[in-house]
């Protein structure tokens, strides 16, 4: 065997003993893909004018919103010093690649905020107007206290929405491709180190946002015993299948390279993928999180023979084969990468733990975060059921 | 014809915008350091505090002044310039309580402890006879100079005749520490 060198005499760097960046940081990037990915896929309705995302644009943009507003949450929890994590965002510099962060985010995010208050400031308005007690406050503040609209400020509101929404892109691209540029630019860990990093960080963010749409609405229609519209659901399964073959193409691409030409670091990757990471590369982003999918999504995506609840269980379970490919991805990446020393001849542990701040437990609550935010800002803006009076007040 | 009254909805959000602007460029100029950037994207004054913390690492003249025997021991061998701390600890502890020994004859020094196995050792001052430790320099590695004593392990016990070539030990069945010469 090839691996006998590697496993015979293994080293390790001392200051490789312990994988210093923990399950936190493998939630990161996953949650700031879905931020980007859902908000490409409301630009596709108020850029791209696909009438078919309708019902999932406004849902998409605070389903970004609310994915943003905790995005950070992993990086407080690990950093373990509060002031540390607020540090990145208030003290932005553009001479470090991660202090450039502070930019990049509060940038985004205030496009995103401003995206989402004009698309619903017509409804704000209205509760504003018929609300009563302390709600009727509530609503006023959140109009900046003006509220009247003009059909002139409809008009501007809806230009602006549109601007905003051009300009979302490349900063949602930006976003996310910067927290692969992160990983990319590392150039002593040759698992990490490659100009692919950023395209294929920003590749499977944005099917991670589809897929989290698609089984947030979904769930949704379950919930409010709504029939899912099968065309939004087909539109969606398309850009899944779509996205996720560009992904899947990408890492592959990024991997054979390495492969192919067989550097000195080869033998050491080699041993990583066929040992450490296994299961979770192997089995669950390869198998289980992509050429089941990629088989599968057909299915519900261009198939017009089968039924309409049997297309939409498979878009679902795609959805979610999906979202544990993206996941396995992140660990992959951020785990794997710290599982070898730079010495490439000597493999360390990551105990991963149930409970403490970076533990199994606290990473599901952080998830879970979001979706309570989702879950809050559905109670005060009408995000669903999808409304067409509203829906056609934000589009250009 | 656009009126104030279609707009005053973004001046407000304006005024917002502007409002945590400069609540954020006040709240920046606060935290970023004086002297950051100065000498590079770092806090220059960084430096002097980096400095004046006390050194952990203690220099072999150090243990010479005392241990003399071993210094004699070591002269010309190959193990001369290998530092002491490699094998036995930084001795901070140790040396400190030496010399307040030097001058309160009622300090006694305890022992040197085992080495742990843990190349990550708290321990003050330790002695390691684990092949471990001799291996971290010379087990054979692609890429090493040609005149430097490497081994590959199996191969090089079996040609010596190792008695016991699984014990941790074993390198001092022939070897000493300081003078290396079988």
């Amino acid at each position: 065997m090839e691996f006998h060198a590697l496993h015979d005499a293994p080293f390790i760097f001392p200051n490789d003993a312990h994988p210093a960046w923990s399950i936190m940081i493998v939630l990161y990037p996953y949650i700031t893909g879905m931020v980007a990915g859902a908000f490409v896929v409301s630009t596709m309705y108020h850029v791209f004018h696909r009438e078919a995302l309708r019902p999932v644009a406004h849902l998409a943009v605070v389903t970004s919103l609310c994915l943003g507003a905790c995005a950070t949450l992993p990086l407080l929890l690990h950093l373990h010093q509060p002031l540390r994590a607020f540090n990145v965002v208030a003290t932005p510099s553009p001479t470090s690649a991660m202090a450039g962060f502070g930019f990049i985010y509060s940038f985004y995010m205030l496009v995103l905020l401003v995206d989402v208050w004009l698309i619903f400031r017509p409804a704000i308005v209205e509760r504003a107007a018929t609300a009563t007690g302390a709600w009727r406050g509530v609503y006023r503040a959140l109009a900046l206290g003006v509220v009247e609209i003009t059909p002139r400020a409809a008009e501007i509101d809806r230009r602006l929405v549109y601007a905003l929404s051009v300009i979302g892109i490349p900063a949602a691209c930006v976003l996310h491709g910067y927290v692969g540029f992160l990983f990319g630019a590392i150039k002593a860990n040759p698992w990490w180190s490659t100009s692919m990093m950023p395209v294929i960080f920003l590749t499977s963010a944005i099917v991670s946002g589809i897929a989290v749409l698609t089984l947030l609405y979904l769930f949704l229609c379950q919930r409010s015993d709504i029939e899912p519209d099968a065309e939004c659901v087909r539109s969606l399964s398309r850009l899944l299948w779509m996205f996720l073959l560009l992904a899947v193409v990408f890492e592959a691409i990024d991997i054979l390279h390495v492969a192919y030409e067989r550097e000195e670091e080869w033998h050491v990757i080699r041993a990583l993928l066929s040992t450490k990471l296994r299961f979770s590369y192997l089995t669950l982003q390869v198998v289980i999180g992509s050429i089941l999918p990629l088989l599968l999504l057909p299915l519900p995506a261009f198939s017009g023979r089968l039924g309409a609840g049997f297309r939409h269980s498979i878009a679902g379970v795609c959805a979610v084969l999906v979202l544990v490919q993206v996941a396995a991805m992140r660990w992959n990446v951020v785990v794997g990468g710290q599982l070898f020393s730079k010495s490439f001849r000597g493999f360390v542990e990551y105990p991963v733990d149930w409970f403490g701040r970076e533990g199994l437990l606290a990473a599901a609550v952080v998830l879970a975060m979001p979706m309570v935010l989702l879950w809050g800002a559905m109670q005060i803006l009408p995000v669903w059921p999808p409304s067409p009076e509203s829906e056609s007040g934000a589009k250009s | 014809m656009t009126s104030f009254n279609d707009t005053r909805h973004l001046w407000a959000l304006g005024a917002c915008l502007a409002a945590v602007g400069l609540v954020g460029m006040v709240v920046r100029r606060e935290m970023v350091p004086d002297d950051f950037g100065t000498k590079g994207p770092y806090r220059a004054s960084a430096l002097d505090d980096i400095a004046a913390q006390p050194s952990l690492f203690q220099a072999d003249a150090t243990c010479h002044a005392c241990h003399a025997s071993v210094e004699h021991e070591r002269a010309g061998k190959s193990h001369e310039t290998v530092s002491c701390a490699h094998c036995h600890g930084l001795a901070v502890d140790h040396v400190a309580m030496a010399r307040r020994g030097a001058e309160d004859p009622t300090v006694t020094l305890p022992p040197a402890a085992e080495w742990d196995g843990d190349f990550l050792t708290k321990a003050d001052l330790y002695i390691s006879k684990d092949r471990a430790t001799c291996l971290s320099c010379h087990e054979a590695v692609v890429g090493m100079p040609a005149d430097f004593k490497k081994i590959d392990v199996a191969l090089h016990l079996e040609e010596q005749g190792a008695s016991e070539p699984l014990s941790r030990e074993t390198c001092f069945e022939c070897h000493g520490g300081h003078d290396t010469a079988p």
